[in-house]
């Protein structure tokens, strides 16, 4: 059943477009990611949803009850849709303790209603210390316990470990995926790291200059990135320069003379592309392959990523290596790992 | 083209307000200038040339010792240097009219009063000395604010690449050349409008300032408000050129200072000679700022001076201070909140007009809003003159432009985070306007209306031209014991104000403690469960 429901939904900042002809929903139970760069109207699309703004065009429906729509002129304040949400910068109201943070989302200030959230959260011993004098993780896991108080039907999460640092972040977004799926909340969470929504999501949206580029399943998102970001998204490097062709019968480019079959995304036979692949399709043994120089090679986690330059190309394709790569060798790639998009301006 | 679908009720309720209580009394009194009807005296142009001059012979005279003081005070470390602080704002909040009492009182003391010193402070040089001692707390804070802002980075550059000394000399000169036009501007601006001075020695020497003539024309029989409205538009025209002026050269020339964080300094020990100067500096200024004007209302008080017989009704002056004082800040909090929504809504036509007008209201001085209201309010559908009503509105009034832009900064500060999960997260209307967003604006409102407060209690034009009858605040009270050259009752009345205000503030201040220790044992109770 459908939770959260945006229904061609345009918004402006400052006379700018923000978001233009959203159309997103939101399954009862589900974890939907909201992924995209600075600007691409991520945050915009959570303060839309909890009430925070209201939308220029368009409805959003709650629970199948409409709680924005200029055209019909409803607006439902954030007060009364009954959501919990997370803050990117924990957004603790400084004067109060945790406990009391809590408790005053809670319906009657229920003081050990509050207390068990912060129990359940392992947090029970910081109940009489104020947001200054607790640390960044404690301060998001209050948090949390703050936006489950009043047991939502939504639960929005801002960027909710971009403030944290690595360990904290590992430890609280599983934390967080455990409390989430107990109390079987529906959860939109907005992030710009690609791990989250790995980690995280049962569906990806990701947005793109304000549009919905593409939404699906994590394993769906990998296995057609839909633009050159999503692809970059799924671990995918390039970005090299090329004319779209067909060879018999097969979809592909050619770089240095040499065929390399490609899945190509809204590119057709004979145009400019630029060529992205992932490491895990890139190897380079063999005879046959592109003659390619190593340009720089990175120790990582267990193994080498080299960067490999070819014949007139200015950038480069990776590899993962178990050894220390050689400094020339011809490379070969998997079609399922390599996509093609329409050239775009490159930085 | 108006997106009126943007517009809300609250700015727009804001707008209004500030338009009806503030920008139409105002400019109805200033079109009275072009009215049809014939002034019955001739206007005085040579208040308005002795403003001007002695406006601009004070910049000068605060600037360089301002900017001195806040490069001591934030670089240095030498004796006395902590005293800088609590002097210049003991200065800043010493009325102005009290101050020129005090140095009359010593001026006038057997021992002095045929001295050539008395000889001077008695002309035009005694009322630019004191306009410099009152421009100088402005003068310093413009400073020390600079002096901030420029950071200790650029001297290090300067003295790690081995910039010669006279070229270091000019990137300092150049950098520091928007605050000292700063500075002058709004000293300029503050002298020119300054009003307790004209009052007390400018009529006592008969030197016509223009602020006082403004009064002058109001308050002489018949009043004549073309007059003052003439006289008016120069003094609102300088000040609305003063600020454009500056403006343009903080744009011009402000980028460096404008693009660099301020960070806390270290500060270093000066050399053994400049020790000696610098505290010298600061007696100095301590002594002729504030011991000597003290000193004088103190050997007054005792009954040391002249003066006639006191007037036990002047001492109900205080108390009618007091509550003035005390309603006007309150009514001014709440016109700020009103007007707040409006002045928020950046970039929409009405947050940009109310930013203009209550930028352009700064430079409209007590004298003409007082002016304004007298007229406004003097019968026809408002019959309010001659009401504590309309003396308490036209306090709040006159606050509002300097409360927004006081309190504009610390409201903005507030995360908007916070208030947002308030409006998310409780849903009940109480809780979440007692317990979560009052208590986050508390302390700047507290200072706020502190800060509001204290300026009424002293405030002088408009108490002269609104006061009603019977009623007087205790500023009315001591120009009067003043220009009757009672100076016993005088500095009597003016060291128990200070005493009342100072037993107020204290009092808030402890008030304001227990609250907040209340408000943490409150929220600190564990709970069991």
């Amino acid at each position: 059943m459908c939770l959260l429901q945006f229904e061609l939904v345009d918004k402006h900042l400052d006379r700018r477009a923000v978001l233009q002809q959203l159309d997103l929903s939101i399954q009862e139970g589900e974890l939907l990611v909201i992924i995209g760069g600075s600007g691409a109207g991520k945050s915009t699309l959570l303060r839309l949803a909890v009430g925070l703004e209201r939308v220029n065009a368009g409805r959003i429906h709650l629970d199948g009850v409409c709680v924005d729509s200029p055209a019909d002129g409803v607006f439902i304040p954030p007060r009364r849709r009954r959501m919990g949400m997370v803050f990117q910068d924990f957004a603790l109201w400084p004067h109060m303790s945790c406990l009391d943070n809590v408790a005053a989302a809670l319906p009657g200030d229920d003081r050990s209603q509050a207390m068990n959230l912060l129990r359940r959260l392992q947090i029970d011993e910081l109940a009489a210390r104020r947001p200054g004098e607790i640390s960044g993780g404690q301060q998001q896991r209050v948090g949390l316990a703050r936006a489950l108080a009043s047991r939502p039907r939504l639960l929005l999460l801002d960027e909710p470990f971009s403030s944290l640092d690595v360990d904290t972040t590992e430890a609280l977004r599983l934390e967080m995926l455990r409390v989430v799926r107990e109390e079987g909340i529906t959860t939109l969470l907005v992030s710009h790291d690609p791990v989250d929504a790995w980690r995280l999501a049962d569906r990806i949206a990701v947005l793109e200059g304000g549009r919905l580029v593409q939404c699906a399943s994590p394993a769906a998102l990998y296995a057609q990135p839909r633009t050159a970001r999503i692809a970059r998204f799924t671990g995918a490097e390039g970005g090299l320069d090329a004319v779209m062709e067909i060879r018999d019968g097969v979809n592909g480019v050619r770089i240095a003379g040499h065929f390399l079959p490609a899945t190509p995304q809204d590119v057709s036979n004979g145009d400019k592309c630029n060529v992205y692949a992932r490491p895990e399709g890139v190897s380079i043994n063999g005879a046959d392959g592109i003659p390619c120089e190593l340009a720089h090679c990175a120790f990582e986690s267990g193994v080498f990523r080299a960067y490999w330059s070819l014949p007139g190309q200015a950038r480069w394709l990776c590899t993962l290596e178990n050894d220390p790569p050689p400094p020339r060798g011809r490379l070969y790639t998997d079609v399922q790992h390599v996509f093609l998009y329409p050239m775009e301006n490159q930085t | 083209m108006i997106n009126y679908r943007r517009l809300r009720a609250a700015p727009l309720f804001g707008l209004l307000l500030f338009t009806a209580l503030f920008v139409i009394p105002v400019i109805w009194f200033l079109l009275g200038a072009f009215s049809s009807s014939t002034s019955s005296r001739t206007i005085s142009i040579v208040a308005v040339r002795n403003s001007v001059l002695i406006g601009i012979a004070v910049s000068l005279l605060s600037v360089v010792p301002g900017l001195a003081l806040g490069w001591l005070s934030d670089r240095w470390v030498f004796p006395l240097r902590r005293l800088i602080t609590p002097i210049i704002w003991l200065l800043f909040l010493f009325p102005s009219y009290l101050l020129t009492t005090g140095w009359q009182i010593v001026m006038d003391a057997p021992w002095m009063r045929d001295s050539v010193w008395a000889g001077y402070f008695n002309g035009v040089l005694g009322i630019i000395f004191l306009l410099t001692m009152k421009g100088l707390p402005f003068a310093y804070f413009t400073g020390l604010a600079v002096w901030r802002m420029l950071g200790n980075d650029l001297f290090d550059a300067l003295a790690t690449l081995a910039v010669p000394r006279v070229r270091a000399s000019r990137v300092i000169i150049t950098l520091l050349l928007p605050a000292a036009a700063a500075t002058a501007v709004v000293v300029f601006v503050e002298t020119i409008q300054e009003f307790g001075i004209p009052a007390t020695l400018g009529a006592a020497i008969h030197l016509p300032i223009v602020t006082y003539a403004i009064y002058t024309q109001l308050t002489s029989a018949p009043p004549d408000f073309r007059a003052a409205a003439l006289l008016s538009l120069p003094l609102v025209g300088l000040a609305v050129m003063a600020a454009a002026v500056q403006a343009l050269i903080h744009h011009r020339r402000a980028v460096a200072l404008k693009t660099r964080r301020s960070k806390p300094l270290a500060r270093c020990a000066l050399p053994q000679s400049g020790r000696f100067v610098a505290a010298l500096a600061v007696c100095l200024f301590a002594i002729f700022g504030v011991l000597i004007p003290l000193a004088g209302l103190a050997y007054a008080a005792v009954g040391g001076a002249s003066g006639t017989a006191g007037d036990i009704a002047a001492w109900s002056s205080l108390f009618n201070s007091l509550c003035y004082a005390m309603l006007g800040a309150a009514l001014a909090l709440l016109g700020v909140f009103a007007i707040w929504p409006a002045l928020r809504a950046r970039g929409t036509w009405y947050g940009q007009a109310v930013d203009i007008m209550t930028l352009v209201n700064m430079a409209i001085p007590g004298v003409i809003l007082g002016a304004a209201y007298l007229i406004a309010f003097n019968g026809g559908w408002l019959p309010l003159y001659g009401t504590p009503l309309l003396l308490v509105l036209a306090y709040g009034a006159a606050q509002v432009p300097m409360l927004l832009r006081l309190l504009q900064a610390p409201l903005s500060q507030v995360p908007r985070g916070l208030h947002e999960a308030a409006s998310v997260h409780v849903a009940n209307h109480e809780t979440r306007l007692l317990d979560v967003r009052l208590p986050l604006i508390a302390d700047p409102l507290c200072w706020g209306y502190a800060l509001a407060f204290g300026a009424i209690f002293f405030e002088l034009p408009i108490s002269e031209l609104l006061y009603p009858p019977g009623r007087p605040p205790f500023g009315v009270a001591i120009v009067a014991f003043n220009q009757a050259l009672d100076y016993t009752q005088a500095a009597r009345l003016g060291l128990a104000a200070m005493g009342v205000l100072f037993l107020f503030g204290a009092g808030a201040a402890g008030l304001m403690h227990l609250a907040q220790n209340h408000n943490r044992k409150y929220h600190d109770v564990p709970v069991a469960v």
